[in-house]
């Protein structure tokens, strides 16, 4: 069977999905939803509709709960981040296998209404960005980010999916502070508000009072309903999986790994990348004029604002392709669209930050993201604005694409991106050791900027020959922060010359923080180890 | 001053060096012990087991291609050292070319010197069995008998000593006798005497009891209960005393894991 080559986006509050070679992409919310009754897990429709029912106790915001280390009590078993992120994972990366099978099964009388649509249809295939020239108005080439997939039921429901209190669903209340922290050490279990975990049956009794007919329907009809049933994951039918997450951390990409190893994918098959390198990726892959000057982004989500620029720096060995992320502080919450106020007030703020980083710099194109560039009405001003003197693109999916283009790319010979790509998650200065080699010094790279930080360790034995030290060459892409760091290995023993073995050990926390751990290895029989170690933490 | 950045090549099934009684796992051992035992590692040490371990152990296939040509081709077997330095690439130039000159002076040593020279250098890493076949050649080689005394003692002096660290006293007794018929020295005659101490049944075969004197042996019975008492206080005998304090079980276990390593260490001397 073919290999996937599987882009992923994951996000807080949404989950897309691309796979090389297919049209579609798949728009999930991030959530995780358990049976009641078994160890069955359902995400996308099935989890809401579960939950709606009483039959699935719901979690969300997933990605914040692995990154936290957090952990959610559902059916009094206490489930960590990684063991939700894990099961969700499956159930997505299931999707990914082929197309559903229909079942007959029990569902609630609302869903009857939608027959001849599947309960877990997946969304309609996602159009490439809409170019705008100036002056036209602008078009959103994609379907709501939270769950197209997801629109017949819940909007039968009538429950608002953007909506952070889906009745009975997620009741209201600062999630942010639901997913408990393991540091604490306190169990969550399910209260009757602010969890992350809900039973929303008992929500669901309580708030169903004042609710449409169809609401209650929804949580207690048992009428038969047709069901799908998708392919059981299958994790060696992954080729390659690339996953991004708005910002990397080490502690978010260890858990990750963990996920990706439990559900038997092999390491070297899933790659982790921020928003950052998905845009770069994204923007790489269109015609050469898209990014022949800089290309700006903006990427507006329900939470936040945020700002991306990309450059291109073509030297004479190699072409270098520079992108920074910044989180604004005007970010707002999309709420205020609902207002003809709000709109004006959210169109000043976005044409303030368009001024900001768009004078007086050339762009070939902009780009522009995120739920609140789903319609552009409520922007004329800056719209206006962007829309001068360059191309204006609007894409709704445009950081899975980004990924499931460098899985394409992995799963190459050789790489369609020969460049240096110095962006969030990739080091922007080049590691270095001088060895000497057939009589001749030559500088050995640890690491090199533009590789992955959180890929790029590496593991290496080396004889010192006269010396008790190690020297680390530094050298960023700015050559006036160049400099060599000196590592005395204090307590190690001084033996004959060229029988000091040490293995070192290189890795990286973010990037510009460098692991170093020197170990003595022993000369075989003749030096058996004294096991002395150094490690020391390097500023880049 | 410099580092080396080693390939990654440790051996599965590591490579003995019968000579110094150690296993190599890697080419910088492997070059270490060639080039700090140039003597041990000349005539015959590269043969073709060595340059299997080469080719399949440390993946250097290529370094073993050209071994076994110049093996085949009959050339100075000399040049294998270096060449096999040469493709380690642990030695520089410089260093090969020293252990060159190194090897070069070895050679012009006349045979029986050298033999000794390398019997010595068997002796010096406890590989007595193979010492007393080099001290042994050399007595039955044709040229022994233009060799002077000194260097006939100094051999028949060796031999023994060879002998005795083996436990075969009788032996040992023998060489002792001969090589004091040749030096005259009363080192070789306190050796005898300590002998005696140590395995009294062979005073019978001192010939040369007669030449000892009452303030010689006096004072060698002195130098004797020292290294008793020094011997009694060593690192080893102090483990020995600390394994028979723990409980049976792992006392057991260490005595037979001693035994079998004594034992080891044994046959390689023998």
């Amino acid at each position: 069977m073919e290999e996937l080559l599987v882009g992923l986006d994951i996000c807080d509050t949404y989950t897309q999905m691309c796979c090389v070679g297919q049209e579609k992409i798949h728009n999930f919310p991030t959530i995780v939803c358990r049976a009641k009754s078994e160890d069955r897990w359902m995400i996308g429709q099935e989890a809401y509709a579960s939950a709606l029912e009483g039959s699935g106790i719901l979690v969300d915001k997933l990605l914040k709960l692995l990154r936290k280390e957090g952990t959610a009590t559902i059916c009094g078993v206490r489930y960590e981040g990684i063991d939700l992120m894990q099961r969700f994972l499956e159930c997505v990366l299931a999707r990914a296998m082929g197309e559903p099978e229909e079942i007959a099964a029990e569902r609630p009388a609302v869903l009857k209404e939608r027959a001849g649509q599947p309960v877990h249809s997946e969304a309609e295939p996602e159009q490439a960005g809409t170019e705008t020239q100036a002056g036209t108005e602008t078009q959103a080439g994609t379907e709501a980010l939270d769950n197209a997939d997801e629109e017949p039921l819940l909007m039968a429901a009538g429950v608002d999916l953007s909506g952070e209190a889906a009745p009975g669903v997620e009741p209201s209340g600062d999630r942010e502070t639901e997913a408990e922290d393991r540091q604490g050490g306190e169990t969550a279990d399910p209260g009757p508000q602010g969890e992350n975990a809900q039973e929303p049956e008992k929500a669901a009794e309580e708030e169903s009072a004042g609710q449409p007919e169809i609401w209650k329907a929804a949580a207690g009809g048992t009428e038969p309903q047709k069901q799908w049933k998708y392919p059981a994951y299958d994790s060696s039918r992954i080729g390659q999986l690339v996953i991004t997450v708005p910002k990397v951390s080490a502690r978010l990409l260890d858990s990750l790994v963990v996920c990706a190893d439990r559900l038997g994918i092999p390491k070297n098959r899933v790659h982790f990348i921020s928003h950052t390198e998905s845009f770069l990726y994204y923007v790489l892959s269109q015609k050469r004029e898209v990014w022949n000057n800089q290309v700006a982004m903006f990427d507006l989500s329900e939470d936040f604002l945020c700002y991306y620029e990309m450059k291109v720096q073509r030297g004479m060995r190699q072409v270098t392709v520079v992108a920074e992320r910044e989180k604004l502080d005007e970010g707002f919450n999309l709420d205020i669209l609902s207002t003809p106020s709000g709109m004006k007030l959210a169109d000043k703020i976005l044409y303030a930050c368009g001024e900001r980083f768009l004078q007086r710099k050339l762009f070939s194109s902009v780009f522009l993201t995120g739920k609140g560039f789903e319609n552009q009405d409520w922007a004329k001003d800056f719209m206006k604005l962007v829309c001068t003197r360059r191309k204006v693109y609007v894409d709704q999916a445009l950081f899975v694409q980004g990924a499931g283009y460098k899985a394409a790319d992995l799963a190459r010979d050789k790489t369609s991106y020969p460049y240096v790509l110095i962006c969030d998650g990739h080091l922007d200065a080049t590691v270095s050791m001088k060895i000497q080699r057939r009589d001749q010094e030559n500088q050995l790279v640890l690491a090199a900027a533009g590789d992955s930080w959180y890929e790029a360790g590496s593991t290496m034995e080396f004889i010192l020959d006269h010396q008790q030290y190690l020297e680390f060459f530094i050298s960023p892409t700015d050559p006036k922060r160049r400099k060599m760091v000196k590592l005395i290995l204090e307590g190690f023993p001084e033996r004959d010359d060229k029988t000091l073995r040490v293995q070192v050990q290189v890795g990286f926390l973010d990037e510009n923080t460098m692991t170093v751990e020197v170990k003595d290895m022993g000369f075989g029989e003749f030096y058996p180890s004294t096991g002395a170690v150094i490690r020391q933490e390097v500023m880049l | 001053m410099s580092v080396i950045l080693c390939r990654k090549e440790r051996a599965t099934h590591p490579f003995f060096i019968e000579n110094l009684g150690i296993h190599v796992y890697t080419s910088q051992e492997l070059c270490y012990a060639v080039y700090q035992h140039p003597l041990l590692a000349l005539d015959g040490f590269i043969d073709q087991n060595l340059i299997d371990f080469i080719r399949e152990e440390l993946d250097m296939g290529f370094a073993a291609l050209k071994l076994e040509r110049w093996l085949q081709s009959g050339e100075n077997p000399d040049e294998l050292l270096f060449l096999l330095l040469q493709e380690c690439d642990y030695y520089n130039s410089l260093e090969i070319s020293r252990l060159r000159q190194k090897v070069a002076a070895l050679r012009k040593l006349p045979p029986l010197e050298y033999a000794k020279n390398k019997a010595d250098y068997l002796f010096e890493f406890k590989q007595y069995g193979r010492a007393i076949a080099g001290y042994e050649k050399i007595l039955e080689s044709f040229l022994a008998a233009r060799a002077d005394d000194e260097f006939l003692g100094k051999v028949w002096n060796n031999l023994a000593a060879c002998y005795a660290r083996i436990f075969q006293f009788d032996r040992a007794m023998q060489a002792y006798e001969v090589a004091y018929d040749k030096l005259k020295s009363p080192e070789i005659l306190k050796k005898i005497y300590h002998l005696t101490l140590l395995n009294p049944a062979s005073v019978t075969k001192w010939h040369h009891q007669s030449a000892v004197t009452k303030e010689q042996t006096d004072a060698w019975d002195r130098d004797f209960e020292q290294a008793k008492e020094d011997a009694g206080r060593s690192e080893e005998l102090q483990k020995l005393q600390e394994l028979f304090k723990k409980d049976p079980v792992k006392r057991e276990a260490g005595a037979r894991q001693l035994l079998a390593s004594w034992k080891q260490e044994y046959r390689g001397m023998a």
